[in-house]
Formats: C-alpha cells, structure tokens, sequence
C-alpha cells in the first residue's frame, strides 16, 4: 500500500551544490493505480544521483516524468510540484520541446533509428541551421564524450545498426548529448548490455559528471556504490530516504535502506 | 521558411482538418440515409409486397429474398472455411504453403464483384443450364465469403497456445480428437466473427447476383431452386434507376436504409462476437 | 496387446477422416481462383480471334462490329486516379490524426466507427450518387448533366476513404513506442517525429493499403455505373472530367444481362472482365506481398 513519506526525514545534500530538480508532494496515477505519491525530493546540480528500489517501486515513472515522456502513456495524471531547472511541469502550458532541449534522456534498451551513425548523432538538432563544418564538430564531440568516436570515426556513414548493442547504446548517449542538455536521464542503461560494455558506460558516465546532471534509476546495487554521488531509494511508490552515496551505505540510514543497499531486500 | 515550431502547429492544423472532413463525409453519409430513409419506413413498408415497379407498396419479399441467399450461403461456406482452416492450421507443416493457401484466399478476396456475376452467368446460368437461380446466386456468394470466414477462424485457431495440443496429445488424444474438441472450439470464436463480417459484405452485395439470382418483379417465396428472387440491393439498383420519379426515390431510400441496418446489426454483432467469444472459450 | 492395435486402427481411420475433409476443402478452396480465371479465359478466347483489331480502337458500336475497348480502359483509370488523389492524402492525414493525436479510448471509437463504414454497400453509394450528388455537381459547374467521370471519383473517393484510413492507421500504429518516445525525449516536434520516425517506418504499409485501395477503385461497379453517364467515347479534350464515360465495371454491369451468351458482344465483355480481373488480383496480390515484408522487418 502506497503511503506518504515520513515528514520530517532531512534531506542530506552536498550544501554546496544548487538544486536543479526538486519535487514537492508529487504524485503519478496510471489510470486508478497510483504509482508514486507525496515525492519530496531535491536533486543537485553537476551530481551523479542514483534512484534504487525493488520492481515497480516506481522509480522510472519518476524518472520518466522529469521530461514528461509519460504524457503519451494512456491514464498518466500527476499531481504536486515538479520543478526542473527552474520550468514547473505540473502546468498544462509548459514548453515541451524547451524542456527536453535541456533534459535529455537514454532508455533502457538502445533504439537506434535506422539512419546512419552520423545521422543519429545529428537526429535531435535536425531543425536547427548548422554549418557542415559545425555538424561535423558537433558529431565528434558527442562521440568523444561518449567514448564511441575511437570505434566509429571511420565509419560515420553505415547504418547505425551494425553496431553492437554496447555501442549502440553508448551512441544513444551521444545522441542524447549533442542537444547539449544540462540534466541527462538514465533508465537502466546498462540492464541491456554485456558486462565489457556496461563498464565502459560506467566510465563514461562518470566523465560526464560535472558538466552534466546525471540521474539514473538503476537495479544494480553494487554499481550505484561505484559511481553514484547521491541515492534515492524508492519502495512502493514512496521516497523512503535520501542522501549522499556515503551516508546511505553507512550505518547511519534508518533499517530499511541499510537492509535494501546491503541485502538486496525490501519488505513491501 | 517558416520556423520548426511555426510548422508544427500548421501539421497539427492540416491533419486535424483532414479528421474532421473525413469525419463529416462519413457521418455525413449515414446522416443522409437515415434522414431520407426513415420517412419511409412503416409497417407496411417492411411487410407487403412491391407494386409498380417498387414505386409503392413495400419490401417483404426483397428482405426475404436476401436473407434467403445469405443464409444458404453462409451453411454453404461454413463447413468448407472450417475445412480449410482446420488444414492450413493443423495438418500444413511448411509456412512456405501456407503463405501460398494465404494468397490464394486473399486473391479470392480482390476480384471484383462483377467478375463473381459474369463467372456465375458463364458457368452455372449457361454452361452448366440452371438458369436464372437463387441457389446459384448463394454459391456465388458462399464463394466470396469464404476467404474472409477462413482466415478469421485460421487466426483464432493459431492464437492457441502450442501447449494446448502438447498436452491432448500427451493425454493420448489423436490429432483429429485434437482437432475436434480442443482447436475447433477456440477457432470458433474466428469463425463466427468471420461469418458475421461476411454476411453483413454479402447481403449488401448487387453486382454477384444481379444477372443470374434475381428478378425484378413478379417474385414472391420461390417454390424450386431453380427460381429467381428479389433481393434489396438490386431492388435499390431498379428504384435507383428511375430517380426522376420522387416516388421510387422515397421506397429507394427507405430499401437502402433497411438494408444499412441489417449491415450494421451484422456488423456489430461480428464485433461482440469478437470481444465476448474470446472470453467464453476461456470458461469452457 | 489386441486392445493396444485395436486402438492404434481406430484413431488412425479416424485420422483419415478429419484430414481427408481438411484437405479436400483446402483444394476446393485452391482451386476456385483457378477455375474463375479458366471459366473467362475460355469465354474470352474467340473475342480476340473474331474481333482482334478493333479491341484497340475507340469505338464501340457491336451492330457495326466494332468493339473498341480504350473509352472503357481510359475511363477506368481516369475515375481511379481522381479517388485516389482525393482519398489518400486525406486518408493517411486523417489516420496519423487518430493515431498520434487521439487518446486510447477515442481511437478505439474512432477504428469501430471507421470499420462499420467499411461495410456501407455500394448500391447505396450509387443511390446517393445519382440522386444527390450529381445534382450537386450539374449546379456547381453548371451542367446539363451530373453523370459525369468527376462525379464518379469523387463518389469513389468517399467509398476508399475509410478503408485507407483504417489501413493506415494500422500501419502507423504498428510503428514501435521505443521510437515515438526517444525521438519526442530529443526535443523534436510531432511534425519531425512524424515526418523522420514514424512515416519511414510505416511507409511499407501505408503503400500496400494504397495498393488495395486502388484495386477497389478499379473493381466497383454499382456505384460508378450510376452516375458515370455510360458514354463509350473518350472524351475531348482528354482531360475534360466534367464529360460523360465509361469504365469497364460500368460496361459490364450494364450490358452483360443484355448480351446474348456466345456472342462476340458477349466474348469481349468477358474478355474486358478477365483483364480487369488481372488488373485488381496483381494490385491486391502486390499488397499483400508489401504487407509481408514489412511484417519480416518488424
């Protein structure tokens, strides 16, 4: 059963960092099933933040609404604050195409469209009037930040589906990277490759992180330990704590997100 | 040129007025003849018998008529779609095949209706000599609904899981026990959503039947097989062709109306049957 | 052991039974496309022989032994090309509104609504061709008569309307949500996703529902019959629509019944209904092979 936060649990961020994302009393419906509800929460800028919890804790649902891709999910409501990097999202009358040119998402499974590598990369500033010479600038750095332009720099022109899904997904980053966001979204996005791959995406999300605010909801506990700067822990649809990467692999948590980063288990 | 957001406001724009003239076409059209149609309607209208060439009197033996040759032409098709269904599903091994059985039914399915008629007038009319039949007329339209009855009774049946055959034969059940008691009544479902889509396409159906099953006028219950009938489509066609006398338009339009419903009622009941048989096989 | 051979005999005859009615009814099924074609094609055959050169011509006059079949060709394609440029582009615009715009539940009414009126049947069409709509016609353009080719394919439009939108709303449903949403999630318009994402991906299918509506286009009779004016006679200039024709389905739905069998007036109808047979059957066939492939590459 879904169930409020405890009120008056701290938020422990870095003091120093700015808050980029925060939420107030935010809650999500599919249809009559409530999915999340009453989220506080603040993230912070130029941060790595992990979102950990069991199955259907309801942590892609909050990650998805951060650029509103649940708008097209039949029955989606939401409900309370939600306010990204200065935009309320709540309101009927925010600027989609602005909010996503800022927040850029990679999902789970890599969806390369059937273009090549070059065109991919280009596929989210298509409207926008560049210069060859800028676009070819454009693609390199996204590669290279995406720690794919090595591997691909002779072959820009093939079908983007000759590369392996590791690659793929990798080049979903670069694509996601050229619209030049300020937050970066991460579902998952080494649950779909192999483990060579998933560690090279490790890497490289973690030279992305002070240039970008990174968010990303992931099962893997023991790769959250590696690389995330602040945890969220999500269970049933509730924000049970939150906190630095240190303090919620501490002693110092309450029970039940020491037994989840340590056991792996959540009694819902 | 104008700017990325400029454009896609003007597609949202064009795309909805598309919608919206398809949609006042379409509706348009029904609006129209049920408007013109319903006045006509009476009692009388659906239970006496044409005079004047249809310019009065009414459409007893037209509904008749058609309900006879839909009738004898869905008993005529069941037994062969549920056949053939039951081969391409569960006695054809190689896709190649059935993807060939596929395409021939679906060739069934593009020729033209006229086609059905002057096919029907060479072989049975003439070279065979039955003449001017209503039978006839219902093997024709047997013929034509049998593409769409098979292919949904084959769909339902390959919607069942490969476990359920597994499990008849594990239990020493032969392949036709399969077959009889637990492939046929999940195609069941496909075959009466087929035959409902196809009877409702058959009834409506001028061109198949206008030259070798029925007759304009003088027709009441047929005695032999050998007989014509009146049918409502080519009653319509008869009255549309004297659409300068306001009389036969009014009996025109009220015909059409009666035989837009009797559409509609197959047509709906195709989709119940779609939506509720699915979940009886499941209680069963 | 005499009961374990007992039973191996009994279901193994009844075996037969089930598959010798299953494969007989697949072969009858088989067969009919095959003997259709051989019924015209035999009827057909001494058309050409007795009246060979004046099939190409253009005019038709059968007391004079003349069978020209061009008027009804010409007829036929002309009244087919102008329901297709009317009902496509409005078909496929109406379909990416229902499916990119509308809400689940709408889009469910919308598909139910489209489906029944799939099953309006021609004759009505032709009811209301001859008594409304070439009367409008005659006004608008100020006409002796509105049984004109225009009349007949913006009639024809209206009829492969809804099969073109419910085809093709499938084909673009059938587009996968991974793509819609990681194209919307890089911040492009609808426009773009539908112009760069989604309409590549369907394009397969949206040409094969092309495909078939064009084949229903070309095989409707009662409703063209009505209004296209019968007027074997190509019309000058060519691309005068605002002119009476003829296309074949109209032909034949009027003068078969009037036609002796055997005759040569006879053997040139069917013999203008087995090509017609080969136009639609390549058309549909041509669809579904199209349908197919892109089904391979989902």
């Amino acid at each position: 059963m879904p169930h409020t936060s405890p009120p008056a649990l701290k938020v422990v961020t870095s003091n120093r960092a700015e808050t980029v994302i925060s939420t107030e009393n935010f809650s999500a419906w599919f249809g009559e099933n409530c999915v999340l509800s009453g989220i506080n929460s603040a993230i912070s800028k130029g941060r790595i933040t992990c979102i950990v919890g069991p199955s259907g804790s309801g942590k892609s649902t909050f990650l998805r609404s951060l650029n509103r891709i649940n708008d097209d999910v039949a029955g989606f409501r939401m409900q309370g604050t939600l306010s990204v990097n200065g935009l309320d999202l709540t309101s009927d009358n925010t600027d989609l195409t602005r909010l996503r040119s800022q927040v850029g998402m990679v999902f789970q499974k890599p969806c390369v469209f059937p273009r090549s590598i070059k065109e991919n990369v280009l596929f989210g500033v298509r409207g926008q009037k560049m210069s060859r010479l800028d676009k070819n600038k454009l693609v390199e750095d996204s590669l290279r930040s995406a720690a794919l332009w090595n591997e691909v720099s002779t072959r820009l022109d093939q079908p983007a589906t000759t590369l392996s899904l590791g690659q793929q997904q990798r080049l979903c980053i670069a694509r996601a990277l050229a619209v030049k966001p300020d937050i970066l979204l991460l579902d998952e996005p080494t649950a779909s490759v192999d483990p060579v791959s998933a560690r090279a995406i490790e890497a490289l999300i973690l030279m992305l992180r002070n240039t970008y605010t990174i968010i990303m909801v992931t099962h893997d506990i023991r790769q959250t330990r590696r690389i995330a700067d602040d945890v969220l822990f999500f269970c049933d649809g509730s924000l049970i704590e939150n906190g630095t990467s240190d303090f919620m692999f501490s002693k110092d948590c309450t029970e039940r997100s020491r037994v989840y980063l340590n056991e792996e288990f959540c009694d819902c | 040129m104008l700017s990325r957001h400029a454009l896609d406001k003007s597609l949202t724009g064009l795309i909805r007025v598309a919608f919206y003239i398809s949609m006042a076409l379409l509706l348009g059209l029904i609006f129209a003849i049920s408007f013109r149609g319903i006045s006509a309607i009476s009692l009388n209208f659906l239970f006496l018998p044409a005079r004047d060439f249809g310019a009065s009197g009414g459409i007893f033996y037209q509904i008749f008529g058609s309900v006879l040759m839909v009738t004898i032409a869905a008993v005529l098709t069941l037994p062969i779609a549920l056949g053939t269904a039951i081969y391409s599903s569960e006695y054809m091994r190689s896709n190649r095949k059935k993807r060939v059985l596929e395409l021939t039914l679906l060739s069934l399915n593009g020729i033209p209706s006229i086609t059905y008629g002057i096919f029907g007038l060479i072989l049975f009319v003439n070279v065979l000599g039955t003449g001017i039949s209503w039978l006839v007329g219902s093997v024709i339209l047997a013929i034509m609904m049998l593409p769409t009855v098979t292919l949904s009774t084959v769909q339902s049946m390959r919607s069942l899981p490969v476990t359920f055959r597994e499990n008849g034969f594990a239990l020493g059940f032969s392949r036709a026990e399969v077959i009889r008691f637990i492939v046929v009544p999940q195609g069941l479902q496909g075959l009466v959503t087929g035959l409902l889509l196809g009877l409702a396409r058959a009834i409506g159906e001028t061109a198949p039947i206008m030259f070798i099953a029925t007759a304009f006028s003088g027709v009441t219950v047929p005695v032999s097989v050998v007989e014509p009938v009146s049918t409502l489509p080519t009653h319509i066609l008869a009255l549309a062709q004297q659409a300068t006398n306001p009389a036969a338009l009014k009996n025109a339009w009220g015909a059409s109306f009666v035989l837009l419903s009797i559409v509609f009622l197959l047509s709906l009941s195709a989709f119940y049957a779609r939506t509720r048989l699915k979940n009886l096989n499941q209680r069963l | 052991m005499a009961e374990a051979r007992f039973l191996i005999r009994k279901s193994y005859s009844e075996k037969s039974l089930t598959k010798t009615y299953a494969t007989a009814c697949a072969l009858l099924a088989s067969a009919i496309v095959i003997i259709i074609l051989s019924v015209l094609l035999s009827q057909s055959g001494s058309a050409i022989l007795d009246s060979g050169p004046s099939l190409l011509g253009t005019e038709w006059n059968p007391a004079r032994n003349l069978y020209g079949i061009l008027p009804m060709l010409y007829g036929s394609i002309i009244v087919m090309m102008i329901a297709m440029t009317l009902a496509l582009p409005i078909g496929i615009l109406s379909a990416l509104y229902i499916s990119e715009t509308l809400s689940e539940k709408r889009r469910r009414v919308a598909k139910t609504a489209l489906e029944i009126l799939t099953g309006i049947p021609s004759i009505v069409y032709g009811l209301i061709g001859v008594s409304v709509l070439s009367l409008w016609v005659a006004d608008i353009f100020g006409l002796q008569t509105g049984r004109i080719i225009l009349t007949a394919g913006l009639l024809l439009a209206v009829m492969i309307l809804p099969t073109i939108i419910s085809l093709s709303e499938d084909a673009i449903s059938n587009v996968s949500t991974q793509y819609r949403e990681n194209a919307y999630a890089l911040g492009l318009y609808r426009y773009e996703v539908i112009k760069d994402v989604i309409l590549p991906q369907a394009k397969g299918d949206v040409i094969g529902a092309g495909f078939l509506a064009l084949g229903r286009a070309l095989g409707e009779t009662m409703a063209v019959m009505l209004v296209i004016g019968s007027l074997d006679r190509i019309p000058s200039p060519a691309y005068n629509i605002l002119a009476s024709g003829q296309t074949i389905t109209s032909k034949l739905g009027r003068e078969v019944a009037e036609s002796a069998f055997g005759s040569t007036h006879f053997n040139v109808l069917v013999l203008m209904s087995l090509i017609l047979v080969v136009l639609t059957l390549s058309m549909t066939l041509m669809a579904h092979l199209i349908f197919r492939t892109t089904d391979a590459h989902a």
